[in-house]
């Protein structure tokens, strides 16, 4: 039956021992086609797009794409990946309530923040796993419900088909997670919005799938993982009741039962030997919920206790709240290197089952190359890696730097880009953990997104009229990896030859100067007729005058005139919108003329804000096209209504 | 008003601070290790700094005259010569295409 049907994900990542169980893409496909067995999910019926749907784009292990989910769930503040991921501060947490903490694992500090969720209407359910026995997806609504699910749960259980379910009944939840699962409820919560396609539609009657949405996303930690067969059979063989576990502890090297006559401890080595662990936990990468709002587990606090990492904004509120309205206690004490041994313990068996696979050549998917930024993958399997320069200007130690990581890791070669970085190519999968290590090593960086674009400006151009690479890097500084419907590129020229092509990108910035005669001094020898490449200076009556309609505002003319009798009236940035070169094309317009550096960094604010506001198909319309379907007049009425606000 | 251009060479002109720029062509943006590592080597020599244009080139900015013909010979060496400006075809620029990209359609 399973192999029946052409399905993408079977032949890429569950046959290849890479499914995490998750069920992120049972949860998305639209005719409910897929289902979990014993070994995996399987999609049971044909599928109209022959396996290649909505669930191949949700997989995370054919991509994690961390950072980019990044860029969402830190609030534009991303760094790069490291050993426990980046938080706002860390912990160590217990129930207040003794009811929860009997409950739970280690002190219950998870059950209790999902009781001040409820409590307070933050969420109206919560998704979590429920039954030590046979564990499955739950949607919880009532405190009753959370003291029956607390406790760890060791056995995969395809959680995210949970939240589908859970969107028939409540619209607003928190997720209890493992690190495998906060990765694939990325993937859907982020495949909607603003970085892919819409939501796919039943095909029979068109019915978008509907999530509820996501208001806290609560992670494990997490070593390994149990398939419930093979370790119910396991434990059977050593003779164990199972009806009698009450809780199940895992440590690093052991994992204990608790039962009701009495502890059993049992070496993990020996649970893995008998392939009780789950075939997809050991090219894990993550044992501490990175990409989670709030990661929990037992690992550097007392026995009984938890320790809590607010990940983000929102996840430090959350903790901060609770612990406020009595529902937690928590003190400062948490041993963070031992939660970083416990994060390298599970790199180092990632590392193994690598090597492994290696040289087994046993298929791979590298999953994880794409949550370093700038990591993106090319047609051969192979990867590009996209460094960073100071807008263009490099100097040799730089040059240095990156002809060793390209002759090291790469193929050979390596490409100027026409946005003045400089990529590697070829880079295995294999080889980027150790590329990006040495790459941040030696103080370099990647460019995931954002990043401007200038000439050489004033200082060393001739014909420069403005400054350009230092404004570059403090348009980057404020705008790099800012979220925006689309791609936002930004551009900046020193002078009207726009080498840079100011109307060709979505924000181009073009230093301009406009000349006026100073009549006295003028005695209409005529240089400068010969000089204006646009024909717009002519001698009348014996002096210079300007054809303003063909002026383009380069100055030539004033640097031309032998008698500087050419003056300069006014001279800044032209701040030019909506233009692109891509799928659909659009010139850009002309916003405003002689900003100052605050004026373009409060426009550029303002056109974002008015992007934003009428974006209809997010990663499809760039601002150009965006600007042409609401008019141009209105478009810029509303960035000068915006910009007015922001400057009261 | 044209910038003064070293032997006839016009990608190899000067600028406001009085040095030359040397403008390497590279077509398609296309590099080796050897090739970067040498721009450095020759921008570290000659005291110079080194600009990835937007047409996928890269210049040795701040060369001095006395140094030109020096600097040309190190970048001979490797294979890299002083590339397209002023009123000619000027070099392809040209994405990565379907050796690399999976979304090229050539």
């Amino acid at each position: 039956l399973k192999e029946e049907f052409m399905w993408f994900l079977r032949d890429e990542v569950v046959n290849s021992d890479l499914c995490t169980y998750c069920g992120a893409c049972a949860a998305v496909c639209p005719n409910c086609r897929i289902e979990f067995f014993e070994d995996g999910p399987a999609l049971v019926e044909e599928c109209p797009r022959d396996g290649k749907g909505a669930c191949m784009d949700v997989c995370h292990r054919i991509t994690t794409d961390a950072s980019r989910m990044g860029l969402t769930i830190f609030g534009f503040k991303a760094k790069p990946p490291s050993l426990i991921g980046q938080y706002e501060k860390m912990v160590s947490a217990r129930a207040t309530d003794s009811a929860i903490r009997e409950a739970g694992q280690d002190g219950g500090a998870v059950t209790a923040l999902l009781a001040y969720c409820l409590d307070n209407g933050l969420v109206d359910g919560v998704v979590a796993t429920k039954g030590m026995w046979k564990p499955a997806p739950s949607v919880i609504t009532d405190k009753a419900g959370l003291l029956e699910a607390a406790g760890s749960k060791y056995f995969v259980t395809p959680l995210l088909k949970g939240v589908e379910e859970a969107g028939k009944t409540v619209n607003k939840i928190a997720v209890v997670a493992l690190p495998c699962q906060v990765n694939g409820l990325r993937r859907m919560q982020f495949f909607e919005g603003l970085n892919a396609h819409p939501m796919e539609v039943n095909e029979e009657d068109g019915t978008p799938i509907k999530l509820p949405a996501f208001a806290y996303t609560i992670g494990l930690f997490c070593m390994r993982n149990f398939s419930y067969e093979k370790l119910t059979e396991f434990l059977k063989g050593k003779g164990i009741k199972l009806e009698n576990i009450k809780k199940f502890v895992i440590r690093l090297e052991t994992m204990r039962l608790e039962m009701e006559d009495g502890d059993v401890e049992l070496d993990l080595r020996e649970v893995e030997d008998a392939g009780a662990v789950w075939d997809g936990c050991y090219i894990c990468r993550d044992a501490v919920s990175k990409l989670a709002d709030v990661s929990a587990g037992y690992t550097g606090t007392p026995k009984d206790w938890t320790t809590l990492i607010a990940r983000n904004a929102k996840g430090l509120e959350l903790i901060t709240a609770a612990e406020n309205a009595g529902y937690i206690e928590t003190s400062s004490e948490v041993e963070v290197d031992r939660i970083e041994e416990f994060a390298d313990h599970k790199m180092r068996s990632f590392d193994r089952e690598l090597k492994n696979r290696l040289e087994e050549e046993k298929p791979i998917k590298f999953y994880w190359a794409r949550d370093y930024p700038g990591v993106r993958p090319e047609a051969k399997g192979t990867f590009f890696v996209k460094i960073r320069t100071n807008s263009g200007l490099v100097n040799h130690d730089y040059l240095a730097k990156v002809a060793e990581l390209a002759k090291k890791y790469g193929d050979g070669s390596l490409e100027a880009t026409t946005r003045q970085s400089i990529e590697i190519q070829g880079v295995p999968g294999e080889k980027i953990d150790d590329l990006m290590a040495e790459l941040y090593e030696k103080g370099l960086m990647t460019i995931g997104m954002g990043y401007v674009v200038a000439c050489p400006g004033i200082t060393y151009c001739p014909e420069g009229l403005v400054e350009t690479k230092q404004l570059a890097n403090e348009l980057t500084a404020e705008f790099v990896q800012r979220l925006t419907p689309h791609k936002m590129k930004i551009g900046i020229a020193g002078c009207p030859n726009s080498c840079v092509r100011v109307r060709r990108h979505d924000i181009g910035i073009m230093g301009h100067v406009r000349p006026v005669l100073d009549p006295e001094k003028c005695n209409g020898c005529g240089r400068c007729t010969e000089t204006c490449k646009v024909g717009a200076l002519s001698v009348v009556a014996g002096k210079a005058q300007i054809d303003r309609d063909k002026c383009v505002e380069c100055g030539w003319c004033i640097r031309s005139c032998p008698h500087e009798a050419m003056l300069e009236e006014n001279k800044g940035y032209a701040l030019w919108i909506g233009g692109n070169d891509s799928r659909i094309p659009t010139d850009g317009i002309l916003l405003r003329n002689f900003c100052t550096k605050e004026d373009l960094f409060r426009l550029i604010n303002s056109v974002a804000a008015v992007f934003i506001k009428y974006r209809t198909k997010p990663g499809r319309e760039r601002l150009g096209n965006v600007i042409q379907r609401v008019g141009e007049g209105e478009f810029l009425r509303e960035v000068f209504e915006t910009e007015e606000k922001m400057r009261s | 008003l044209k910038p003064e251009i070293y032997k006839g060479t016009p990608a190899v002109f000067k600028r406001k601070d009085g040095k030359f720029e040397i403008k390497i062509l590279v077509t398609g943006g296309m590099l080796t290790p050897g090739r970067v590592k040498r721009i450095g080597e020759v921008a570290e020599k000659y005291g110079a700094e080194v600009h990835i244009t937007v047409r996928q080139e890269l210049s040795i900015l701040g060369v001095s005259e006395e140094k030109l013909d020096a600097a040309l010979d190190d970048l001979k060496e490797v294979g890299l010569a002083p590339g397209s400006a002023g009123m000619t075809f000027r070099n392809v620029v040209s994405c990565l295409g379907e050796d690399y990209c999976f979304k090229a359609a050539a």
